[in-house]
C-alpha cells in the first residue's frame, strides 16, 4: 500500500492557521475546551461524534459546537477522508502542498485516533500534509486510576496488527506506562516479547506520576533499569525521538509490538512511529468495556502540541 | 546503543520461543514425556502457558539435538530416527493472520491469504529443516550423523530448481537460502496482494492471474513434494520428517480448522508433532482429525501434572543441572532452600514420631492451634488425640489422625488468630499478614508445578545469590521470590477477558475488572474461607468438580484459566487428551496462585463449582450467580 512518510517537525503551535481543524464530540468537557478558547484559527471546523455518549457535557458541547458552525461527522464513517478530499480539492495547486490540519486528539478513543493516522498516511491524493496535534491532559481525578475490565486485547485496530515476513523471529515490546494496576506487567507476560523497554510518563501531573509508579511498582521490580526510560508529556517531539529510535534498532533483529498505555500523546507517538515503519511494527491494547458511564474530564490547562509532516517518500518504501 | 546490548530482564531469560535451538537445549533436561515425543509416530504435546511444550518441539530439531550435552544426550539421539521442521507460532502472528484484510476483505479471501502465508511460513520451515540435515555440524556428531545428508552443490542446485518450481518460486541463485528469501518475499507478496484487493473492492480473486497461482498451494501437498524431493535427491526414499506445530492454537480459527483436515495425509514419511493448550472450542474437530491420520499410534502427551510429587524428578533434575551451572559444586538444593515445614510432602516427610514430640515446631503449632481454634480442639478430642503424647501413637493411627492433617494445621495456625470481642459479637482478629509459610524445596517444587519457566524464573536468581553469598536463602527472601512470581502471574491473569453473563451491577463489574482473576479470585477466596475460617475439617474442599449446568461464558473463562496454567486438570480415567468439554471435569487451583490465598498445597477434597461460588455469602450479591 502505498504510504505517506511521516515527519515530526516540531512542536507546532496553536497560533498557527489551519486549513481544517477536528476535534471530537463526545461527553468530555475537555473535547470542546480548544473550541471554546477561541484560539483556534481554521478555514474549516469538524467534531467527530461519538454515538451512544449522550451524557455529562455532550448536549453542552454539542450545542456550542453548532452555534460556532462546526460541522459534525458521524464517527466511524468515511467523512473526514470525503472531507479532507474535498477541502484539497478546492484548493489552488500552489496551495496544496502545504494543507495544514489540526487535530485535537484529547478526547479521542484509541482506535479513533489510530484510524485518523492510518487515513492520513494512506491519503493518495495529495504529496504532503502539514498535520498538528493538539493533546489537553486532563485535571487529575481520582477514580481515574480504576480501570474498567478487560475485554479486549488485539492490535488497536486491523491496521495496526502489522505484518512481517519474519514470523519466526522473536518479539520485543515497547510499553508506555499508564496508571492501570498491573496491567503493562500482565500485557507483557501475555505477549511473551523476547525483551521489553518501558516508557514512563511524568510532567503531566505529580499525583498521575505518583499512580502510575504505584500501579506499576511489580513491573518496575523485575526489569533492569536500563530498560525503563522517562519521557516528559510535555514534550512530544523528545518521546518520537525516544520510540523512534528505539524502535529502529528493535526492527534489525525482532518484531517490534508497541504497547501504549497512559497519556494519549504516547499513544499518537506510537501511532505514528508504527505507521513511519509499516507494517512491521504492530500498534497492541488492553481496553475494557466501562464499568458505568465515564466522569466527566476537564483540560487541566495545559496544551501539548505536536507538528508533523505527512508526505510522499523521496524512494517510495516497498511493502 | 547501549541498550539493545545489556543484560537480559528476568522476562527474557527463560522463555524457550526467544531461544535459537542451541541456546534451547544448554540446559535441557528431558522430562519423562520426552520419551514418548521422540517415538516414530504423531503426538500431541498437551499442557498450560510456560509447561514446557515449545522446549520438547524445538529440541526435535537437528541443531538443538546435535549441541545437546546432557549425560542422556548420546541414547536420545540414537532413538530419534527423524528431521524436525519446527513451524513457529505466537500471539502476534496470530492477531496478523487474523487481521489480514480484516473489515476490509471476504471471508473467503481472508482464508485463502491467510492460509497461504500460513502455508509459506511452513515452507519456509522446512527449507531451514533441510538446510539444517546438510549442516556438517550434524555428522561431527556420531549419534546423530546418519541424519545428516551429504548433497553436491549440483544436486541441491536440482533439488531447489525443482522445489522452486512445484511452489511458484523465483530463487535468484539456486541455493537453499535463496529458496528461503524467496519464501520471505512471498509474505510480503501476500500482505500486497491483501491490500490491492482492499483497494480494489475486489470480492474475489481473479485465478488465472498468473503471479497470485501461489495462493492455491495446498500446504500439505507442498511441503509433501518438498519431503519426497529431498529424499528422492538425497536417496533416502524413506526418510521421515517431523511437523513440529508449536501451539497451533494461535493459528486463526479458520487456518486451524483447514489444517486439521490436511491433516489427513497419508504421506508415510510424514509425522506430526503438535503442541497444544488443554482446552479447545474446536477441540472435536481435532479429535476426529487425529484420529484419521494414518498409523492412529498417536499419543496424547500431557505437560501437567496434578499431583506434586509427580511432577518432582524432572523439576528436581532442572535445579540441580542449574545449580551446578551456576558454578556451585558438591551443593544440593535443600542446602540454598532448605527442607520445607513437615507434612508438606504428602509421601514421606512426617513420618517420623519424633516431628511431633513436645517442643518441636510441629507440637507447638497443634497446641496454638488447638488454643485458639475450639473446633479443632473437638477434632482432637473427639479422635482422643492428646497432644503431649502424640509421639506415641501407633504409627498408622497417627497417620490418619494428625499426619495427614499437619499441612493443614500449620496453614490454619499461621492464618488464624484467637477469636475477639468485636462491637458484641465474637469474631476472629487479624491474623499474621506474612507468615513465610512457602519455603523449602519441595514447597517451591510444588509450586513450580513442573513448569520450567516458574522454576528458572524463581530459583535461578537465588541460586546465584547464594552462589555469590554463601548463606543459605532466608525464608523471607524466598517468600518474597514467591510472592513477585505469584503477582506476575496475577497481572497476566488480569489480562484475559472474562466479564460474566448477567453481570448487572455495579459491584459485579467492578469485581470482573480484574479480568480472569476475578472468577480465580473468588474460587481462592472460597477455599481459604474453607481452610482458615470455618469449622475445623481434616479434610478440607481445595479442588472442584464443574457443574453440568454451568453456562458457557463460565466455561470459557474457565477453558482460558486452564489454558493459562490458573487451574490444574485432575484427570480421571476418561479424560480426553484435549479437552472438547470441561463439564464434569475436576480442577484445582495451581499452587502458584494457591499461595496468594495462603492456602496449602493440597489438593484436597472436590466440591461443586456451583455451590462454592454461589456461598461466596461476603459479598452483598452472589457474584456468579447469574452466570452458573
Amino acid at each position: 500500500m502505498t504510504t505517506l512518510g511521516i515527519e515530526v517537525i516540531g512542536d507546532g503551535a496553536l497560533t498557527d492557521s489551519f486549513d481544517l481543524f477536528v476535534c471530537t464530540l463526545g461527553y468530555e468537557t475537555r473535547s470542546s475546551h480548544l473550541a471554546r478558547s477561541g484560539s483556534i484559527s481554521a478555514m474549516r471546523k469538524i467534531a467527530i461524534a461519538f454515538p451512544d455518549e449522550d451524557y455529562a457535557a455532550y448536549r453542552s458541547n454539542l450545542d456550542y459546537l453548532r452555534k460556532e458552525n462546526y460541522q459534525i461527522l458521524p464517527k466511524g464513517e468515511d467523512g473526514l477522508y470525503g472531507l479532507i478530499i474535498k477541502e484539497l480539492d478546492a484548493l489552488p495547486i500552489e496551495r496544496m502542498k502545504s494543507f495544514s490540519i489540526l487535530i485535537d486528539i484529547s478526547s479521542m478513543s484509541r482506535p479513533m485516533l489510530a484510524d485518523i493516522v492510518f487515513l492520513l498516511s494512506t491519503m493518495r491524493e495529495t504529496d504532503e500534509l502539514l498535520v498538528t496535534f493538539v493533546y489537553l491532559p486532563a485535571q487529575f481525578v481520582k477514580e481515574n486510576a480504576e480501570h474498567a475490565p478487560v475485554a479486549v486485547t488485539e492490535p488497536v485496530t486491523p491496521n495496526y496488527a502489522g505484518w512481517t515476513t519474519t514470523p519466526e523471529r522473536p518479539i520485543s515490546a515497547v510499553v508506555g506506562l499508564g496508571y492501570e494496576h498491573d496491567l503493562a506487567l500482565g500485557t507483557i507476560e501475555y505477549l511473551e516479547p523476547n525483551a521489553a523497554w518501558i516508557f514512563i510518563p511524568t510532567g503531566e501531573d505529580r499525583r498521575y506520576d505518583d499512580a502510575v509508579n504505584q500501579a506499576n511498582r511489580d513491573l518496575r521490580a523485575v526489569l533492569s533499569d536500563d530498560r525503563a526510560m522517562t519521557y516528559s508529556v510535555d514534550v512530544p517531539t523528545r518521546a518520537y525521538a525516544l520510540v523512534e529510535n528505539l524502535v529502529y534498532g528493535l526492527l534489525q533483529t525482532s518484531r517490534p509490538v508497541l504497547i501504549p498505555f497512559g497519556p494519549k500523546i504516547f499513544c499518537l507517538i506510537c501511532l505514528l512511529v508504527a505507521r513511519a515503519y509499516s507494517p512491521e511494527i504492530t500498534v497492541w491494547r488492553v481496553s475494557g468495556e466501562a464499568l458505568a458511564r465515564p466522569g466527566d474530564r476537564k483540560a487541566s490547562g495545559k496544551v501539548i502540541t505536536l507538528k508533523t509532516r505527512f508526505a510522499k517518500r523521496s524512494q517510495p518504501k516497498s511493502n | 546503543m547501549k541498550i539493545l546490548t545489556s543484560a537480559p530482564s528476568v522476562f527474557e531469560s527463560f522463555n524457550a520461543r526467544n531461544l535459537d535451538p542451541t541456546q534451547v537445549a544448554q540446559r535441557f533436561i528431558p522430562p519423562r514425556q520426552f520419551d514418548e515425543l521422540i517415538l516414530r509416530n504423531h503426538s500431541i504435546v498437551v499442557g498450560p502457558r510456560g509447561s514446557g511444550k515449545t522446549t520438547l518441539l524445538k529440541m526435535l530439531q537437528l541443531p538443538a539435538l546435535a549441541s545437546w550435552n546432557h549425560v542422556e544426550a548420546n541414547e536420545f539421539r540414537q532413538k530419534i530416527d527423524f528431521t524436525g521442521v519446527f513451524v513457529a507460532a505466537d500471539i502476534s502472528w496470530g492477531a496478523q493472520l487474523t487481521a489480514l484484510g480484516e473489515d476490509r476483505l471476504s471471508d473467503d479471501l481472508r482464508i485463502l491469504l491467510g492460509f497461504s502465508a500460513f502455508t509459506t511460513h511452513m515452507l519456509s520451515a522446512l527449507v531451514r529443516a533441510m538446510k539444517e540435515a546438510l549442516s556438517p555440524a550434524i555428522a561431527e556428531v556420531p549419534s546423530l550423523a546418519r541424519l545428516h545428508v551429504n548433497l553436491d552443490r549440483e544436486t541441491i542446485a536440482a533439488l531447489v530448481r525443482t522445489l522452486a518450481k512445484e511452489w511458484a518460486l523465483s530463487p535468484e541463485l539456486p541455493t537453499l537460502l535463496a529458496l528461503q528469501s524467496a519464501l520471505q518475499g512471498r509474505l510480503s507478496k501476500i500482505a500486497q496482494i491483501a491490500n490491492q484487493l482492499a483497494l480494489a473492492g475486489a470480492k474475489e480473486l481473479d485465478s488465472s492471474l498468473e503471479d497470485t497461482r501461489f495462493l492455491y498451494l495446498d500446504a500439505l501437498s507442498s511441503v509433501s513434494f518438498g519431503v519426497e524431493q529431498f529424499n528422492g535427491y538425497s536417496d533416502q526414499p524413506y526418510r521421515k520428517w517431523a511437523l513440529l506445530f508449536d501451539e497451533l492454537e494461535i493459528a486463526p480459527q479458520a487456518i486451524r480448522q483447514a489444517l486439521l483436515k490436511a491433516l489427513r495425509s497419508t504421506n508415510q514419511n510424514l509425522l506430526f508433532k503438535l503442541s497444544l493448550s488443554p482446552y479447545h472450542e474446536d477441540a472435536g474437530l481435532l479429535n476426529n482429525a487425529i484420529a484419521a491420520m494414518p498409523a492412529q499410534d498417536y499419543q496424547p502427551i500431557e505437560l501437567w501434572y496434578a499431583r506434586k510429587e509427580q511432577g518432582f524428578q524432572f523439576s528436581r533434575s532442572l535445579l540441580e543441572a542449574m545449580i551446578t551451572e551456576a558454578g556451585c559444586i558438591n551443593v544440593v538444593p535443600e542446602d540454598i532452600f532448605g527442607t520445607a515445614p513437615v507434612g508438606t510432602r504428602d509421601d514421606e516427610q512426617g513420618a517420623q514420631p519424633s516431628a511431633y514430640r513436645p517442643g518441636t515446631d510441629a507440637h507447638g503449632r497443634y497446641k496454638r492451634l488447638a488454643f485458639k481454634d475450639p473446633s479443632f480442639a473437638s477434632y482432637l478430642h473427639e479422635n482422643q488425640v492428646n497432644l503431649e503424647t502424640m509421639h506415641e501413637m501407633p504409627a498408622a493411627e497417627r497417620a490418619s489422625i494428625v499426619r495427614k492433617i499437619t499441612t493443614l494445621v500449620t496453614v490454619r495456625e499461621a492464618y488464624r488468630s484467637e477469636p475477639q470481642n468485636i462491637g458484641g459479637g465474637q469474631r476472629l482478629g487479624r491474623s499474621r499478614k506474612n507468615p513465610n509459610l512457602y519455603f523449602g524445596v519441595d514447597s517451591l517444587l510444588a509450586i513450580v508445578e513442573g513448569n520450567p519457566r516458574w522454576l528458572i524464573g524463581i530459583m535461578g536468581p537465588l541460586i546465584r545469590r547464594y552462589r555469590d553469598e554463601e548463606h543459605r536463602i532466608s525464608r523471607a527472601t524466598q517468600a518474597s521470590a514467591i510472592t513477585m512470581a505469584s503477582n506476575r502471574f496475577r497481572a497476566l491473569l488480569r489480562t484475559i477477558p472474562y466479564t460474566p453473563d448477567g453481570s448487572t451491577t455495579f459491584r459485579q463489574k467492578q469485581v470482573a475488572s480484574r479480568g480472569l482473576l476475578s472468577l480465580i479470585d473468588a474460587l481462592g477466596e472460597r477455599f481459604r474461607r474453607h481452610v482458615v475460617i470455618d469449622e475445623f475439617t481434616p479434610d478440607p474442599v481445595l479442588s472442584f468438580v464443574v457443574d453440568t449446568n454451568t453456562s458457557d461464558a463460565m466455561l470459557q473463562a474457565l477453558g482460558r484459566a486452564l489454558n493459562a496454567g490458573a487451574i490444574i486438570l485432575v484427570p480421571d480415567s476418561s479424560a480426553e487428551a484435549i479437552a472438547s468439554s470441561i463439564r464434569g471435569k475436576r480442577f484445582r487451583l495451581s499452587y502458584m496462585l494457591a499461595t496468594s490465598y495462603g492456602l496449602p498445597l493440597l489438593l484436597g477434597r472436590e466440591g461443586s463449582l456451583q455451590r462454592l461460588l454461589s456461598a461466596d455469602s461476603g459479598s452483598v450479591a452472589p457474584l456468579f450467580g447469574d452466570d452458573l
